[in-house]
């Protein structure tokens, strides 16, 4: 399974992040929020200074480019769990 | 014969004190990755409605009793704290919960919309190529090459974490 991260951050933003945390999976940018929108998960507002964030949320994409799990937190303090992505991914032949 | 009043402590302004304490620590939960983590939001909000019922509790007890319980300024600013701390939060739980609906959003079953953007060295990538169904050089994005090598392989699937960004 191939994490990719994706948020509004720039690539800079998310290449400083990456050398900090030691990060090694894809982080995509898109500050326009172009594909975020596309995926329906635009925070109008939500982020530091009123900035338009993504929303968290998880897709698990199986080869054929069909959705096979997907997660939506109700609150963003608690976030999606290793375990249960990880657990999703096993049922993925 | 004068009447004895007993003298009884006002322990609840000091119990509403360290309930609204304890409800805003908790939210130190949310970052070391604990599990229960969806109780842990209702524990803290618990927490603090039973402070503010101390609280009020307290504040009652000293003005509506004053020879049984003392600290009528004492149970007001200690009120008052916890009222801040409560509000505090509050505010943390309705912000946080403040999501769009996300109803247009891909479900299961349903084929995740392409897309192309660019990773952190700036190079294009679209979901083709993070599934191994187009051709592309995903190896630009890693700096280890064992990281390098899994990424040539074409992976059962893709997980695609969207987050907040900002940190």
């Amino acid at each position: 399974m191939r994490p990719v991260a994706i948020s509004v951050d720039r690539p800079e933003q998310s290449r400083k992040l990456a050398s900090k945390t030691g990060y090694t999976f894809p982080m995509l940018s898109d500050p326009t929020a172009e594909v975020i929108r596309r995926y329906d998960l635009l925070h109008k507002g939500g982020g530091v200074e009123g900035a338009d964030v993504s929303r968290p949320a998880e897709f698990l994409v199986d080869s054929s480019g069909t959705v096979r799990w997907v997660n939506f937190t109700e609150d963003i303090r608690v976030r999606a769990r290793a375990d249960a992505m990880l657990a999703a991914a096993k049922e993925i032949k | 014969m004068a009447e004895i009043t007993e003298r009884r402590r006002n322990w609840a302004p000091w119990l509403a004190l360290l309930l609204a304490v304890v409800a805003v620590l908790s939210n130190a939960g949310f970052f070391v990755s604990m599990p229960g983590q969806g109780a842990l939001v209702w524990l803290g909000l618990a927490l603090a409605v039973a402070a503010l019922i101390y609280a009020v509790v307290g504040v009652v007890r000293a003005f509506r009793q004053p020879q049984v319980y003392g600290g009528k300024v004492s149970s007001s600013i200690l009120g008052f704290v916890s009222l801040l701390l409560c509000a505090f939060v509050g505010f943390a739980f309705f912000g946080a919960r403040a999501l769009p609906a996300s109803a247009g959003a891909p479900k299961v079953g349903q084929k995740a919309p392409d897309f192309t953007l660019a990773d952190s060295s700036g190079a294009k990538v679209s979901l083709e190529q993070l599934l191994g169904k187009a051709p592309g050089a995903l190896v630009t994005a890693y700096t280890n090459s064992s990281a390098a090598a899994d990424a040539a392989r074409p992976p059962k699937a893709v997980l695609l974490v969207f987050y907040r960004g900002w940190w």
